[in-house]
């Protein structure tokens, strides 16, 4: 055997460790944009990874719809059943709306300024990390159409994360589950009164998020519904994040924490939604994702 | 010829990777474990044990450096992991007389170092916060044994294409060799 480690060899392997430490210290700082080369090799690779998912994922699918459809019989009946209800919840919506439109014009409350008001355009999921140390996705729009840094990203079901770099044609989206102190989303839960705190990241082990900051004296119950506050930054207010299933008190015993089930299946993902709070350059939607 | 076709392997194993085989990862179907595929860490390692170390390492880097770009945002950290651990068994390598089995120990070997280098690193700038034992049974066995088929698949095909591949070049090899290190 030769000998392992010559001064050369030993040499360079210093030099790639001093190398490797500088590379990851400049790129963990926080980065509005990526380099050009970066955003060159994302884009480049990312249409090519488009080929390879979509096939893969129609594939995928036709399995799953096979599963499927044991259950379709009983589904549809049950469907079918709450179909009523929903005509009747969607009369009382309008009405409500209505109602609620003169109420705000007595008022004079200045329409559209509200922080619930949103667009989304759709997306496909093109990659994955496979490492999943780092949850991140590629999805297939980009800068071009019209997506920005640290916008909402969500299924039909739920958030899942946001967008955290845009290049020209695809973008990358770090799920909520990605351990990163600042992937932090300002959230609420609304029962009697709203009730304010902060997803401040993810239970690997347990798969919940964590809904932190809750002053300890008001009461939040295993069920409630948890959604985005919209107080901070470009989130909107009102999308799902998931549904509490544990509370427990700090150590300090000031605040609480609650463990929230996130509502969309952080690993069955296809078909996203870019949301857009700011309305004022949105491309509107051609959503030609391959619905089954 | 035969190193395009080397690097058109790796590049598609590389896509492979993150899109096909993220269709039909465990957590989809509600598994609790992780299946990691380090399929070009594998090859990469396999480089550094049927051409050379010093070949190990350049593809190590290269693949490497795509895979910091394209997955993670963090430069550096898979181009050193690849690039050490195909150096590291490529040297090792030479004290045994490698046939299916030896290949595959020292192959998982080159794959459990990247895994664990990654592990403690992350764990190290706070990128992740798992547990070691969540980590070692839950993610590093499982995947242990997914590369390990895999290694067993295509141990044959690709062991011809790099004998092949490192006797045609073995002059050049020599050269470059002494100027890389």
């Amino acid at each position: 055997m030769p000998q392992f480690f010559s001064n050369k060899r030993l040499v360079v392997l210093l030099v790639s460790i001093i190398v490797l430490v500088a590379l990851i210290g400049t790129s963990m700082k926080e980065r509005n944009a990526l380099t050009m080369p970066e955003q060159f090799f994302k884009d480049s690779v990312g249409w090519i990874q488009s080929i390879f998912y979509k096939p893969a994922h129609s594939v995928a699918g036709l399995f799953e719809s096979i599963g499927d459809m044991k259950d379709m019989y009983e589904e549809n009946e049950l469907l079918k059943s709450r179909l009523n209800e929903f005509v009747a919840l969607s009369e009382e919506l309008k009405t409500v709306k209505k109602e609620n439109q003169e109420l705000k014009s007595e008022l004079n409350i200045e329409p559209s300024t509200g922080l619930s008001n949103y667009q989304t355009f759709h997306a496909n999921m093109i990659a994955r990390s496979p490492d999943r140390w780092n949850d991140l996705l590629t999805i297939d729009k980009g800068k071009q159409d019209g997506v920005q840094v640290n916008m909402a990203v969500a299924t039909p079901n739920g958030l899942i994360g946001k967008v955290k770099n845009v290049q020209p044609f695809s973008s990358t989206v770090q799920l909520v589950s990605d351990v990163d102190r600042t992937n932090r989303i300002a959230a609420m839960t609304q029962e009697d009164k709203n009730v304010f705190g902060t997803i401040e990241g993810y239970d690997t082990e347990k798969e919940v998020l964590l809904f932190s900051k809750i002053p300890v004296d008001i009461k939040v119950k295993k069920g409630q519904t948890v959604i985005t506050a919209g107080n901070g930054g470009i989130f909107p207010r009102g999308v799902v994040i998931g549904e509490i299933v544990d509370v427990e008190t700090d150590n300090v015993g000031t605040t609480q924490t609650a463990h929230v089930k996130p509502a969309a299946d952080l690993y069955d993902i296809n078909n996203v939604m870019v949301i857009d709070r700011g309305a004022q350059n949105v491309v509107p939607d051609d959503g030609e994702g391959e619905e089954e | 010829m035969r190193r395009f076709l080397l690097i058109g392997t790796l590049f598609v194993l590389f896509l492979i990777e993150g899109t096909v085989f993220q269709v039909f990862a465990p957590e989809h179907y509600g598994f609790g474990f992780q299946l990691i595929p380090r399929f070009v860490t594998v090859i990469v390692v396999m480089i550094g044990m049927f051409m050379s170390p010093a070949y190990g390492v350049i593809y190590g880097i290269g693949f490497g450096l795509l895979h910091d770009l394209i997955y993670t945002d963090l430069v550096g950290v898979y181009m050193f992991g690849i690039s050490v651990a195909a150096y590291i068994i490529g040297y090792l390598s030479k004290v045994f007389q490698l046939n299916w089995f030896t290949v595959l120990v020292l192959g998982l070997l080159g794959v459990s170092l990247v895994e664990f280098y990654v592990y403690e690193l992350f764990s190290l700038i706070n990128v992740t916060d798992v547990s070691f034992h969540a980590f070692f049974y839950d993610r590093y066995l499982p995947s242990l044994i997914l590369n390990g088929v895999f290694l067993l698949v295509i141990y044959y095909p690709v062991k011809q294409l790099l004998e092949g591949l490192s006797e045609s070049r073995r002059q050049e090899n020599q050269a470059k060799r002494r100027s890389f290190l």
